[in-house]
């Protein structure tokens, strides 16, 4: 080990908490902003292990100062259509450096890995901050082919090479698939599929807690019947932007384990009916076939009408 | 000197200050950052047993706190009425509400002196309770909850010990006894500050236990909470009366649909039950499709959710029905007439056809 990368790592070893610290404000501010959007992602972030950045520094010849992941955030997609937006909410939140788009430099007789990266600042003067956003399919790919081939390729014998390529044409054919079934889904002729979308766009904006789609997907049939009119992606929108603080506090001050059937996109869809008129909500309610649903809890819950 | 704020009219639903200010606090946004419960047994003889008193704040368990603002929501929804403070009240209550707003340090010792005061105006008849008192915010204003729930006699509410041999309600116990069903929330008063002003406090408040007779019982509301309430029953009551009657005018173009619900409307009002309940009456007496529309335009024109009856304004009113046509021509009938001898008939061209089937007794002046 060079004195160099002796004093890089004395020096990491001091300020990894400092990166640390970094990565999870960026993947606090992302994520926050990721749920206003209405745009579903994992995140993860870490500071880079001491041990990772000194041997990345010898094999790359980089200096500790060009080294610029030692902090990294990580958002991996629910859906592969809203890389879009993400890399717009990106730009918004925080200060871009540098973007890589893997994908626009793809050659088209290869597959490889293709996420977005970017070199972040959250202030002016802040340390930089890695951020990679990924399809479903690319971050399946890179969760399996990292450590395989992305770092000692060389060494990698060409017919397994060309089975990780296939591996990685499967997962653009994954994410190419996902968005085909989504955008098939969302057609007229899946109306609850298409709410439930839009409801869960929505929902995730609000709130964090997982919840169950099949049940969704029973529940909104039965409850549309509750709404007079017909519910609009826009009318959707303007409720939610309309009660924002209103449902946000629903969201926040009520454990998920006391109240779980809150904690469904669907609540949005009733709390819109009671909104909307209280008691034509109350006569259609769907008392026989959707027992489980409390219409006077969610009453209690949404409180007095505007 | 006789302790006394001035409380803004207003709140919920048909408040002057909801009317003026284009809006009104929500109870179901109340955000609670401390909460007491207290116990009060059964005030028997001569000397009663005192107050069990918590004397020290426990954690706040979240599932309790969502029971009691989902609880205060739909009472007051329900049920609240507008308070104001009494003029020369007995009980220091109003004045402990200020203190806490003004100083919440002292909300604990101030919860203590409350709930004695609420042992000493309920009398023999009113069952063991706890008192709930919690201190929080709706959007940011100030607010005080205090719910009383009554539980079965005899059952004792296990207490813990601070290491300084102070005692308070089990938290556990209180969790129990509220999410188990084994109490029924009866009395709910909630207090807001909505302005830095000091004197700017207002209340809502409702009793559960007085459906169909007087609004809220004597003893909590002046004896204990020191308050009346803002609006004369007249008032509410000549208030719901004429927007009822400027919405079937106005709204609903069905002549039948316009007497049916103007008869239920006297019916309501000249029944034995001493308070109406706009909500219920609405629910039970108009057509779907006007029942939000109806209900918004009550509260738009401050007609509380439920109020005492009082038809002295409008008496002359309730006896019979009047129908003018455009023609000139009127129709007189007691709103309670045999409908086999009179039948109102709208034709598909809006025009209606009064049929009376009777033996004329005799023609006059209008009367």
């Amino acid at each position: 080990m060079t004195s160099d990368l002796e004093i890089a790592r004395q020096r990491f070893v001091i300020e990894r908490a400092r990166f640390a610290e970094l990565a999870q404000s960026v993947h606090e501010a992302l994520e926050a902003s990721f749920r206003r959007a209405g745009v579903a992602a994992m995140f993860q972030s870490r500071a880079k292990d001491v041990g990772s950045l000194v041997k990345k520094m010898a094999r790359s010849g980089k200096s500790y100062r060009s080294i610029r992941d030692k902090a990294g955030v990580r958002a991996r997609l629910l859906y592969p259509d809203d890389r879009a937006k993400a890399i717009e909410l990106v730009r918004a939140t925080l200060t871009v450096v540098s973007t890589d788009e893997k994908r626009e430099n793809r050659d088209h007789r290869t597959f490889d890995y293709a996420g977005t990266h970017f070199i972040v600042r959250l202030a002016k003067r802040s340390p930089v901050c890695e951020v990679q956003i990924h399809s479903p399919g690319e971050g399946l790919w890179a969760s399996v082919a990292h450590d395989l081939i992305y770092k000692d390729q060389h060494d990698v014998p060409t017919e397994l090479r060309r089975a990780m390529h296939r591996l990685c044409a499967m997962t653009e054919l994954f994410d190419d698939e996902v968005s085909r079934v989504r955008k098939r889904l969302s057609g007229a002729d899946h109306d609850a599929h298409a709410l439930l979308f839009e409801l869960e766009r929505l929902y995730l904006g609000l709130t964090t807690v997982g919840f169950d789609k099949q049940l969704s997907l029973a529940a909104i049939p039965l409850l549309r019947g509750i709404l007079q009119e017909s519910v609009t992606s826009q009318r959707l929108d303007e409720f939610v932007h309309r009660h924002q603080s209103k449902l946000s506090e629903v969201f926040s001050t009520r454990a998920p384990e006391s109240d779980p059937l809150l904690y469904q996109p669907e609540s949005l869809l009733i709390f819109l009916a009671i909104e909307a008129d209280q008691f034509f909500c109350a006569d259609s309610w769907p008392i026989d076939t959707l027992p489980y649903y409390e219409r006077e809890h969610f009453e209690e819950v949404w409180g007095k009408i505007a | 000197m006789p302790f006394y704020v001035r409380l803004t009219p207003c709140f919920f639903r048909g408040s002057d200050y909801a009317y003026h200010h284009g809006m009104a606090e929500d109870p179901s946004r109340f955000i609670h950052s401390k909460l007491v419960v207290h116990e009060v047994p059964r005030q028997f003889g001569a000397k009663p047993d005192p107050p069990i008193l918590s004397q020290f704040e426990l954690p706040l368990e979240p599932e309790v706190a969502t029971f009691f603002r989902d609880r205060t929501t739909r009472s007051l929804l329900e049920e609240g009425v507008e308070v104001k403070f009494r003029h020369g009240a007995a009980t220091t209550v109003p004045k402990l509400i200020s203190d806490i707003f003004d100083k919440p340090s002292t909300f604990l010792l101030a919860t203590q002196e409350i709930t004695s005061q609420l042992a000493r105006s309920q009398g023999a008849g009113n069952n063991a309770g706890l008192l709930s008192i919690a201190l929080g915010k709706i959007e940011q204003k100030p607010a005080l909850a205090i719910m009383k729930l009554e539980k079965a006699n005899g059952v004792r509410v296990e207490t813990v010990h601070h290491n300084d041999g102070r005692v308070a309600l089990s938290p556990k116990a209180i969790h129990d006894l509220m999410l188990t069903q084994q109490t029924r929330v009866f009395k709910v008063g909630m207090f807001i500050k909505i302005s830095d002003d000091p004197q700017e406090i207002v209340g809502t408040v409702s009793d559960e236990q007085q459906r169909g007779r007087t609004q809220i019982a004597d003893f909590f509301l002046a004896d204990f909470l020191g308050c009346e309430l803002v609006q004369q029953s007249s008032v509410s009551t000549r208030r719901f009366f004429e927007t009822l009657v400027g919405f079937v005018n106005s709204r609903v173009p069905e002549v039948t649909t316009r007497a049916s619900y103007m008869r239920a409307a006297v019916a309501a009002l000249n029944s034995n039950a001493t308070t109406l309940n706009v909500k219920g009456f609405v629910r039970d007496h108009v057509n779907t499709k006007h029942q939000s529309e109806l209900s918004k335009l009550l509260a738009e024109q401050n007609v509380p959710n439920s109020f005492r009856k009082d038809v002295q304004e409008i008496k002359s009113k309730l006896s019979r029905m009047v129908i003018d046509f455009k023609n000139g021509a009127s129709v007189i009938a007691p709103y309670e007439i045999d409908p086999a001898t009179f039948k109102l008939d709208q034709g598909d061209d809006g025009r209606t056809k009064v049929t009376v089937h009777d033996k004329v007794k005799g023609v006059g002046g209008r009367k």
